[in-house]
């Protein structure tokens, strides 16, 4: 398989996310063991890390629960934590050893590859990840699987129940194009529009460009060749596809392209404000980068370092230019200089949301989507670090989506029964 | 009972007393320096020369990190040090203490002593004890506590420990030079360097099977510990947001040293592939690994110190349960740490012990089974 493990931890984590309140059955049950416990393994891991000592008892069977991770499968994602080193059980304590200052997904991944996923999981984290750069035509990613056609559709079918794959029936040449929500929940349309006028593949590497540079700096709209990778950038700016913040200072404006996806599947309205603040943060540093007038950022990573350690950037006369998307949107203040009258100070404004922008501005930058607290959920963290849980019976009672038998499950079912009762193994 | 034996007594007893009020502590720590050699010997490595001793010293931190010494200078009579009476080695202990920032200092002599030499004493911040106040502070820091659990006063087990530790394999000297002086002669930022660096060296000769192997290699980790709670505390006052950035900064010496090795590292760089005739001799990859100013085991070192600055109150009792886990669990099979802390004992302390030595394994290559006296809890 060529995608890297980091990915596949990735994608894990967000295939497990949208099962989770799936119960799968018939041919489909079991089907994602692997991938799920890797992906329960990592939500977990990002839920206890800082406790340092944990009773392995109800409230962490509780917190587990509100995870989506069962009591039965609890010891099971355990194992698979210490096998990766994220913790160590001594008795009935848990040590926790999930490390603060590498990626977790990593190792998360190695763990994947090593256990022989079945090849519909292996199938499902690398169309999930195709899928992360741009739709495709349903025609063309099969051929590019070598699993059979009744594989490929128990891959979709995972996917449509777990709401991560969808597909669309282009109304110009009646083709099914897959995508996913995950990715493109806002303005799928628009994307397809553009699927009928670009090949699907230079459509992928366009966005992949973006992804793999957020903050992607448009080009100068009166440019006389703009690159096709740039026309494609563009286009899928002007129809809304990918969201682009603008910054205006000495250069003029400019727009600054990123992914529509960041690295959390349910964004709430808060977490949406502090994506929004990420993004505006990640611009104005690019805009230093690529068209200060007086001193350009070298390293943009530097900038963000300093703006969360030091909380602020030295005197400079462009800063209320460029940064002026930041005053908008509360994230920091200027002050003016006390030796040089034309040079300011930017401060930012220390809270919660600012702070989180700055880690997912950074992880942004270096890894494309969010790493450092993807898929935290504090109020569920809270349960384990109070150490009460007033609701434990609210997971259990959570009620389960079911997924639907089909005919060719249930005929598998019945078989399996009916052999079962011959005892034909 | 014999001149040395007393000598000892007094160490014993004024280091559990030490121990009464929160402190790590050790016995017998030399200050030392390099001595320049003459002139026809150059080539050969400077020596150590053995500037003075200080017979107890304490170590405590605080929930905030603060950090406060104690010193202890135990004397009989009849072999006064230097033949100093005993002014003047309070003025003499003064020095040890400012040395330090020692806030606290004993001077303990088997002799009578004058309110005279008391008062003296007293205005230079030392605590000038006979035999007689010496039993009457231990009786106040005594009265109405658990007996002690561990054996800090048994002039037998510090014979036994230390005996024995000396007759390690030779070529674990290194080991023990820097636990005797190196440690007291670094800078802290050096000494998280130079531990795992010494251990690393001598990792293949450390034998598991072999408890004072075992044993020393605990006392460099309880010493590790020490100048890591250093770090910490640094870290802790300056409250960073970024641990590793910090962390690494306060390693190499501050941010103009850093800047400086990272500017010297880069010319090295430039160096060596501008000299790279015979790809055999520096392959690419290789020379990125070596040149690289970051030991691999940074990220580890910066996860452990987010958790020690996270939770300061579990964290700066770690070197007292090393002490501990050295006189009770690995040298005999003793009290176990729930017993000696009682009522102050703490999960999550021992649990950053089992962190350190897990440290210490990846970062060293020490067998894991060389800290098997931490699973005898």
């Amino acid at each position: 398989m060529a995608i890297e493990n980091t990915s596949i931890g990735l994608r894990a984590q967000d295939i497990q996310t949208c099962l989770q309140k799936v119960e799968l059955r018939g041919l489909a049950s079991g089907k994602l063991d692997v991938t799920r416990v890797v992906g329960m393994a990592e939500r977990l891991a990002i839920h206890i890390r800082g406790k340092e000592v944990l009773q392995n008892d109800e409230v962490l069977q509780a917190m587990a629960g509100h995870l989506g991770i069962d009591s039965l499968v609890l010891p099971r994602v355990l194992d698979v934590l210490e096998e990766v080193g994220f913790i160590r059980r001594r008795g009935d304590q848990i040590y926790d050893r999930v490390p603060y200052f590498t990626n977790i997904y990593e190792p998360m991944g190695e763990f994947w590859q090593a256990s022989s996923p079945s090849e519909i999981e292996q199938v499902s984290v690398q169309l999930l990840d195709d899928l992360a750069k741009s739709p495709v035509p349903e025609v063309e990613i099969r051929s590019t699987y070598s699993i059979t056609s009744q594989d490929f559709d128990l891959v979709k079918r995972l996917g449509e129940v777990g709401s991560y794959l969808r597909s669309y029936e282009s109304p110009t040449d009646g083709a099914n194009v897959l995508y996913s929500p995950v990715f493109w929940d806002e303005n799928p349309e628009a994307l397809f529009e553009m699927l009928k006028k670009y090949p699907t593949k230079e459509i992928a590497e366009a966005i992949a460009g973006v992804r793999d540079y957020q903050g992607y700096p448009i080009v100068d709209l009166k440019k006389p060749s703009p690159s096709r990778k740039d026309l494609i950038i563009l286009e899928a700016m002007d129809r809304g596809v990918l969201p682009t913040p603008s910054v205006e200072s000495t250069a003029g404006k400019r727009y600054f392209a990123f992914t529509p996806y960041s690295g959390g599947i349910v964004l709430t309205a808060q977490e949406r404000a502090i994506l929004d603040k990420a993004r505006a943060i990640l611009a104005c540093v690019r805009y230093g980068q690529h068209f200060a007038g007086v001193t350009r950022i070298r390293n943009p990573l530097w900038i963000i370092n300093a703006l969360e350690d030091r909380k602020r950037l030295a005197p400079h006369s462009e800063i209320p230019q460029q940064y002026f998307i930041l005053w908008e949107k509360g994230i920091a203040r200027f002050s003016q200089d006390t030796v040089h009258s034309d040079r300011y100070w930017l401060h930012i404004i220390d809270n919660e949301d600012n702070m989180k922008a700055l880690r997912l501005a950074r992880d942004m930058l270096t890894v494309g989507e969010a790493i450092t607290e993807r898929g935290l959920d504090s109020g569920v963290k809270a349960i384990l670090f109070s150490g009460t849980y007033d609701e434990p019976l609210t997971a259990l009672a959570e009620r389960r989506q079911e997924m639907s038998l089909t005919r060719t499950d249930l005929t598998a079912l019945l078989d399996r029964i009916i052999d079962e009762v011959r005892e034909v193994f | 009972m014999a001149i040395g034996d007393q000598d000892l007594d007094f160490k014993l007893r004024m280091q559990a007393i030490l121990w009464r009020l929160g402190y790590y502590t050790r016995i017998d720590v030399k200050l030392a320096s390099h001595s320049n050699p003459p002139r026809q010997e150059r080539r050969r490595q400077s020596s150590l020369v053995e500037l003075t001793d200080i017979d107890v010293l304490g170590i405590r931190y605080d929930a905030d990190y603060t950090v406060s010494y104690a010193v202890a200078d135990c004397t009989t009579s009849g072999r006064m040090k230097g033949r100093l009476s005993p002014v003047a080695r309070t003025f003499w202990l003064r020095g040890v203490m400012d040395h330090f920032q020692a806030d606290r200092g004993y001077e303990v002599l088997s002799k009578k002593l004058s309110p005279y030499e008391k008062r003296v004493a007293a205005n230079l911040g030392i605590t000038l004890l006979d035999e007689s106040s010496l039993q009457a502070l231990e009786e106040r820091y005594h009265s109405g506590r658990p007996s002690l659990r561990i054996r800090l006063t048994d002039q037998k087990a510090y014979a036994y420990l230390e005996d024995n530790i000396h007759r390690v394999d030779s070529r674990l000297a290194p080991l023990l030079n820097y636990r005797q002086y190196m440690f007291w002669q670094n800078q802290a930022n050096r000494n998280l360097f130079n531990a795992i660096s010494i251990v690393r060296r001598v990792h293949g000769t450390l034998e598991p099977s072999q408890k004072f192997h075992r044993i020393l290699l605990l006392d460099i980790v309880a010493l590790f510990s020490v100048a890591f709670l250093e770090a910490c505390g640094i870290l802790f006052r300056t409250n960073p947001d970024n641990v590793l950035k910090a962390l690494r900064t306060y390693l190499f010496g501050g941010p103009l040293a850093l800047q400086t090795k990272e500017i010297l590292l880069k010319d090295i760089r430039t160096l060596v592939e501008s000299l790279q005739s015979q790809p055999s001799l520096f392959p690419d990859q290789e020379v990125t690994r070596r040149l690289s100013l970051d030991p691999e085991y940074l990220p580890a070192l910066s996860d452990m110190a987010q958790r020690f600055v996270s939770k300061p109150s579990e964290a700066r009792n770690v070197p007292r349960y090393l002490q501990a886990l050295i006189l009770e669990r690995a040298l005999y099979d003793g009290s176990t740490l729930r017993d000696i802390f009682a009522e102050d004992y703490s999960d999550i302390t021992f649990k950053f012990v089992h962190d350190l030595a897990h440290f210490f394994q990846d970062a060293t290559g020490v067998d894991l089974a060389m800290f098997q006296d931490l699973e005898k809890d």
